[in-house]
Formats: C-alpha cells, structure tokens, sequence
C-alpha cells in the first residue's frame, strides 16, 4: 500500500512539475516538450507601486496593472495578437480596477517591410502609447502629458498599414483608420481620456483618422504623429437636439504630437510636445456641461545616464539615474462657456533610479514634485468639512517593480 | 479633403481647415527632414534576389559603398541584412524583432523596431529591450565574386 501511495505521489509531483514548464514558450522550447515550430506565445508584463504623499502623509500601495500577453503565429504572414490587462489587482466587492482588452488585432504581412493590423490596437501616437513596457520607461509612472494629454494605451477599433521606407533608410511610416471618440466622455481635468470606447460598443458613424513618420537616424528617433476625428457619433436627430455637428468628422476633435529620443554609451534623451485642439468645445459645453477645454497643451523633457557603464562598461546590468520636467495646461484655450480651472495647468519634476539586474526587470525609486494653479471655488462642490485641503505643490515618494517577459 | 466632404456645415470650417492644415504641415515637415537627413548618408544597399537551394549569391560588388547588403527575397517574410565584417568574413542578420516578429529599420548606428522600440546592434545582440534575444543569424560565405548567402 505504501509502495502504491508512494508511486502515486511522484506521478503526481512529475505531472506538476510537467505542467509547470511548460509555461511559455521559451520554457517549453528548453523542455523539449513541444516543437521548435511551436507558433503560440505567452508573455506579459506588469508593475506594482508604493506611494508616500507627504502632503497628506499618507501611502498607497498598489499592483498598477498586470496583462497577459497572448499572440499565434498562424503563418509567416498572418499572426494574432492580445493583451488582457487587469489595472489595480481586483475588480468588484468595493474595488474599482478594471478589467480589459488592452489589443486584439490581426498582423497580415503584406511584404518584408509593409504590414497590415485590423481589430483593437494602439495608434502610433506619441512615445508611451506603443512603447508602455514599465521596464521600457523611467519612473514608476508614464510621463503624465502622455496620460492626460495623449491617453496613454489609447486602443480604438480600426485598420491600420504599417511600412518602412524603400527610399529612405530608417524612415517607418504608418497611418490608421478607427471609430472616432465620443464628446459626451470628454472630463473637465482628464481631457478626451474618457471619451475614449476602447473597443467596447464604439459608435462607428463618427471616425478618425491618423498618422505618424518615424525615422530613425543614427542614434536618433524621431517621431511625428496627428489624429484628427469626430466625437459625436450620435443620430441627426439627437445632435440636432443637441446642436452638435454629427458625421464622420463633426464636432471634431485634432491632436499632433511630435517627439525626439537619443540614446548612447548610457546617456539618453527624450522629448515629446503635443496639442490638442476642439474647434467645437463650446458646443460640447453647450450639450453635455463638461467644461471641455478648446485647446490642451503639454511637453516634456528627459535626460538619463547609466551610471554603471562609469563602472564597468561591459555589465549588463544598468542602474540608471533620470529627471525629467513636464509641463501640461489642459484648459490653454477655453471657449465662451467655458470655466478656467488652474488646477489644470500643472508642472511636474521627476527625478530617480532605475535598476534593472537584467534586461525585463526593473526596479524604480523616484521622487515627484507637482505644482498647480490655485483652485477655482466656482468649480468646488464638495461642501466643507468633506472637502480635503488642496495643496499647490505636491511631494510624492515612489517605489515600484516592474517586468515584461 | 475626405475630412472636408464629410463634415457638416455647422461646424468652423475656417478653424478646421486652419488646424488640419497643420496637422499635414506636421507631417510634411517630418518627411522634409527626413529626406534631408537621408542624403547625408546611405545605410545599406538592396540587392533583390531568389534563392536556389537555400542559397543565394550576392555579388562582392554590392559591399563596396559601407559593407552593409539587405538582402529583399520574395520568397521570405523578412529582409537579411549582410554585413561585411573583414576581407573573408561576413555575418548575416535576419531583420526581424526576436520581441514579436515585426521588420526592422537599418541605420548607421544598428537596427531599430519601430513597434516597440527595441536596438539591436551589427552583431545581432540586444541593446534595447523588450526584446531580450539575439537576431537569428545565417551563414554568409564569400565566394570567387560573390557572397554566398545560405538561410537552411
């Protein structure tokens, strides 16, 4: 009997361990489990950030997001991609994470250098917006233009062709096709974030368009993007209601953006300026009152320096020390019914460590300074004691891990 | 002009006309730049060609401007960069990101992913993630007048 139990729990054990290689890919090609052909892949990546306000004296710990990373290689032309992403560790019972398709799309290789995506995806807008890995950027938090100016991850339904200049080495160029946003979302504060459907009943009436240049010289990138789009897609009648242009394009909403980035022997550079433009705010302020902003402007600037490459140049290891200084106003421009909140034009100053034993893993420590305008108190409608006091300048102390795999 | 056929006559045609005038002027001035920036130097020479047997042969001729041949097959998904590194040796580099599978832009300074940012250099190693493995290399042998490039 012992003898049975016995064998039953080294079946067992083996059946586990079994089970546990084969993880991903690259585990099971080591495994020798499955076949080197094998063209399904999971990867993934996420971070997690504790916080110290020393306003309030107050911290905050937080799993920031966590995504799992699915993509099949049906043939050498045509491949599947999917992020599922969970933000903030848990969604219901009081909790408010969010649960999401962070990219679903098709990839059809059309030729070596040109290639085709259709389903959820992420424009070429902006640095963050393709390029969000947490070990792939400095500090525990995306640059803040590049959340509230230019929604970070922002994944819209569409077609988009991707290709790389035959004439012209290093130039990449892309343009797309989505559903456009909605105007009823647009958020005194964070701008057009939440008008945003991302992938979730979007109104297709209205659409966007959107392009970018890449071109990568030397050790330099550079980067120009635009989107211009509708945000009411919406019947006649009910815009005619609402007095609001509808169609395609109508209450129009334009973003552009350009950004340069450097990088060699440790040091790096980063740059990125952007403006957001709705003609039509006012009319938006008219049918939903949410203070829509006419024009929205922010940039920032970023130096980074590995300091181990002093030590030894030839460590793979990268311990690097980084600022940067970003500057937003989300209300530049108001229209006519608009009301100013100067709480909306912000400066930030970051400034840290990032170290990464290995390429994948990061570990950040940093240090951000935020300065505000004054509050309006037309705009406050909390009523005291409720109401927490609001600080002009901020002092946040951050700790964080990260990885991608 | 699709965008101005399309939109309605209530909206400020003159601000949206001003406003997408620059967002093209953006792009305009990108490609401007990017063409001068072009002419300052060549990063490789393409040379098109078949493979018979898995090999392919280029001639030694088309090393001659910076050592550098992206090899374009249409038999292949992906472009193959063949560097000259000596008078007898040479490295050939599939331009495909180890990250997700996507082309790669040749410059001066190595080859860049313009999906998801990752460098790599002329030896195919990883100078920035997310990718975190080497370029897949191929077997490129000189010959009398050409270099034989073999992708078995």
């Amino acid at each position: 009997m012992k003898r049975i139990k016995l064998i039953l729990t080294i079946s067992i054990l083996a059946a586990n361990a079994s089970f546990a290689q084969i993880l991903t890919k690259e585990d099971s090609l080591n495994a020798g489990l499955v076949k080197k052909d094998q063209s399904t892949l999971i990867s993934g990546y996420g971070e997690v950030k504790v916080e110290y306000d020393q306003n309030y004296l107050t911290g905050k710990a937080n799993l920031t997001r966590n995504i799992l990373f699915v993509g099949h290689k049906f043939t050498d032309k045509i491949y599947f991609f999917s992020e599922m992403e969970l933000e903030d560790a848990k969604i219901g019972g009081g909790a408010n994470g969010e649960f999401s398709m962070e990219q679903l799309f098709l990839k059809f290789n059309l030729s070596s250098s040109v290639y085709i995506t259709a389903g959820l995806f992420i424009p070429r807008i902006g640095i963050i917006n393709e390029n969000h890995l947490p070990t792939t950027f400095y500090g525990n938090d995306r640059p803040f233009v590049e959340q509230f100016i230019i929604p970070s991850t922002w994944r819209e339904i569409g077609i988009s062709l991707y290709g790389i200049s035959r004439r012209i080495s290093g130039l990449n160029y892309s343009i797309a096709i989505v559903n456009g946003l909605s105007s009823a979302g647009f958020t005194n504060g964070s701008g057009i974030r939440n008008g945003r459907f991302e992938g979730n009943n979007a109104t297709a009436s209205n659409i966007a368009v959107t392009g970018a240049l890449l071109y990568y010289v030397n050790n330099f990138r550079i980067q120009a993007s635009t989107y211009v789009g509708g945000s009411a897609g919406i019947s006649k009648h009910l815009a005619d209601s609402l007095q609001l242009s509808y169609g395609a394009f109508g209450s129009p909403v334009l973003l552009n953006e350009i950004n340069i980035q450097y990088q060699r022997n440790g040091f790096s550079f980063k740059g990125l300026a952007t403006q957001v433009n709705i003609p039509e705010a006012a009319e938006i302020n008219r049918a939903y009152a949410n203070n829509t902003a006419e024009v929205m402007q922010g940039a920032y600037a970023e130096i980074g320096y590995d300091v181990l490459k002093l030590l030894k140049s030839a460590t793979t290891k990268n311990l690097t020390a980084f600022a940067r200084y970003e500057w937003m106003n989300m209300n530049a421009k108001l229209p006519e019914n608009g009301v100013e909140n100067p709480t909306l034009e912000k400066q930030f100053f970051v400034a840290g460590l990032v170290y990464q034993p290995i390429k994948n893993v990061a570990i950040k420590a940093d240090y951000v300074f935020r300065n505000t305008g004054d509050q309006n108190p037309a705009l406050l409608t909390t009523p005291y004691p409720t109401l927490l006091p609001f600080y002009t300048t901020t002092n946040l102390y951050n700790v964080g891990i990260s990885y991608s795999f | 002009m699709l965008a101005l056929a399309i939109v309605s006559n209530t909206m400020k045609r003159r601000d949206f006309i001003e406003k997408s005038c620059l967002a093209c002027g953006n792009i305009l001035l990108m490609s401007a730049v990017a063409s001068f920036l072009a002419g300052c130097a060549s990063t490789a020479t393409l040379y098109k060609g078949k493979f018979e047997n898995d090999n392919l042969h280029i001639p030694i001729s088309s090393f001659a401007e910076n050592g550098r041949v992206i090899v374009r097959s249409p038999q292949r998904s992906f472009d193959i960069l063949v560097l000259k590194k000596a008078e007898d040796k040479y490295l050939a580099l599939e331009l495909k990101c180890t990250h997700q599978d996507q082309p790669l832009s040749v410059t001066n300074s190595g080859m860049f992913c313009s999906s998801h940012g990752s460098k790599f250099d002329f030896e195919g190693n990883v100078i920035k993630e997310p990718a975190n493995k080497p370029l897949q290399r191929f077997v490129a042998i000189p010959t009398a007048n050409t270099v034989q490039l073999t992708i078995k």
